[in-house]
């Protein structure tokens, strides 16, 4: 399992818990999310946490971005002289994280504007990074006079924008068509070719949390634990007829089997 | 323009001076349309017409604003903080609640018969709206662009200022559509029943007390097309101002 091609560790999740709704009045009312949750991210990998709705993943991921306190555990993020701070989020729902009084290059530049970048050089900035990630939208439209795909184009260019060596995703292809998101997930690994880092990838569809994978990691449910890691060992870029190929469906039915036998317990 | 957009305004003056010439309603209550417009003839030559427009926005004009000034801050305020909100939660709906005319005569002791007391209760009505949208718009902000705020390290006064804020603007605006409305109503019921020199309010009275019906029905029509152009004025506003509003 420790065979790997990424050198350093980059994010260490160690035995993180998480409880909820826990009053001094009612303790046995706790809501228990997620049970000694471990599991690290290389520089220039990519971990899918994969399990059911509802299991904790995005509380997880918060944890990590620092949104919310573990009870117990803690997260470790390596960064060296001269790196920025910070993880990039994705958020599932677009409409609800972009800004709409913002066009889509205000909100891509808004990191920077918080970090007190002055608007000519962020806007420039947001240009480079629309170009070198080969991102073609009108960056002076309004998030709503975009596609949803380009909505979540904007976002990932946004969380990128600051430069975090660590990015995070929640599910964010999961309320868009099944057209725009096989050319979103190819579109994520071209930007990942582009400009690798960690991370760490959230999804709620088995085929797409495998096919963008470098590790998946199967969470139980009810406090979440990871269950299995798996390595997908192909090659990038994976296209999309590669979840119909003979390896694919090996590793899906090892997931599957072990999905079920989580899911009966 | 669509050319249908006069079909409406056309059918009305019509009926109107059917019902008139017809005889069917009595000169008493409905005067034709030809005297409504020769009266206001007279009022623009003899000068009290404009006087009176201009009596009543200016009252307006002050009330609303000062009741912008005083309800968005106070709005802000009870928004971000559930702790405060709660502790005025109770007065407020009973406030809002109260209609403005049942406190004229608190106010006209208070402030005497002037322009002072018709402008306080002006601002004060208007202000209630003002504060309970403006609330309503912060403590329903979207909380993901505020988590997204945080992410890129954003302190509580920036999610504050550049989330928080434009996310609450679309209902502030709303807010403030109603408010001038209502705003117009106060002052006008004002002006009839506080007494004053000029204004729409009191000329409608007056002539009802005269039974000048001509004026009166004039003095209605003026009233109904300065809310009217106010409505539109900030319909056109919000549209530019919030373009983003249901997004």
């Amino acid at each position: 399992m420790t065979e790997t091609k990424f050198s350093s560790q980059r994010v260490e999740v160690d035995a993180v818990c998480k409880s909820f709704a826990c009053s001094g009045q009612t303790p046995g009312k706790c809501l228990h999310i997620l049970e000694k949750i471990s599991f690290s991210v290389a520089d220039g990998e990519i971990v899918s946490l994969f399990g059911p709705n509802g299991c904790g993943k995005t509380t997880l991921l918060n944890i990590i971005a620092g949104l919310v306190a573990a009870d117990s555990g803690e997260v470790r993020i390596r960064r060296e002289d001269g790196e920025q701070p910070g993880v990039g989020y994705v958020f599932q729902i677009y409409g609800d994280s972009l800004l709409p009084w913002r066009t889509a290059l205000d909100n891509i530049a808004f990191p920077l504007e918080i970090q007190g970048i002055n608007a000519h050089s962020r806007k420039e900035k947001a240009l480079e990074l629309l170009r070198r990630l080969e991102i073609l939208i009108d960056g002076t439209a309004y998030p709503y006079q975009l596609s949803g795909g380009q909505q979540q184009l904007v976002a990932i260019a946004r969380a990128l924008i600051a430069d975090p060596k660590v990015l995070v995703l929640d599910e964010p292809f999961g309320s868009l068509d099944y057209h725009t998101r096989i050319t979103m997930e190819q579109k994520l690994q071209h930007i990942h070719a582009i400009t690798p880092r960690a991370m760490i990838f959230v999804s709620h569809d088995i085929d797409e949390a495998l096919l963008l994978a470098d590790r998946f990691l199967l969470l139980g449910s009810r406090p979440a634990t990871v269950v299995n890691s798996i390595q997908v060992p192909e090659p990038r870029p994976r296209p999309p007829e590669w979840v119909t190929s003979k390896k694919f469906i090996e590793l899906k039915t090892e997931v599957l089997k072990k999905f079920m036998q989580t899911a009966a317990l | 323009m669509k050319k249908e957009l006069i079909i409406g305004p056309v059918v009305v003056v019509v009926v109107w001076w059917l019902l008139t010439a017809t005889g069917l309603v009595k000169p008493l209550f409905l005067a034709s349309p030809l005297e409504v417009t020769s009266s206001l003839w007279y009022q623009s030559v003899d000068g009290s017409l404009f006087a009176d427009i201009w009596a009543t926005v200016a009252r307006l004009v002050v009330g609303f604003l000062l009741a912008v000034a005083l309800g968005i801050p106070t709005g802000l305020l009870l928004g971000a903080s559930s702790r405060l909100y709660s502790a005025v939660e109770i007065p407020l709906d009973f406030f809002r609640s109260l209609p403005a005319m049942a406190v004229f005569p608190l106010f006209l002791l208070a402030f005497g018969l002037g322009d002072p007391a018709k402008i306080a209760i002006t601002t004060w009505s208007g202000a209630l709206i003002i504060v309970i949208n403006t609330m309503y718009g912060v403590r329903t902000a979207k909380v993901g662009r505020q988590a997204a705020a945080k992410v890129f390290g954003a302190s509580r006064y920036q999610v504050f200022m550049k989330v928080i804020l434009p996310d609450a603007l679309p209902q502030i605006v709303a807010g403030l559509r109603i408010s001038v409305s209502l705003c117009l109503i106060v002052v006008i019921v004002s002006e009839m029943f506080m007494g004053t020199k000029a204004g729409i309010g009191m000329s409608i009275y007056n002539a009802g007390l005269l039974y000048d019906t001509p004026k009166m029905l004039a003095g209605i029509m003026v009233a109904g097309l300065v809310g009217y152009l106010l409505n539109k004025a900030f319909a056109v506003a919000e549209r530019r101002i919030v373009h983003w509003s249901g997004h």
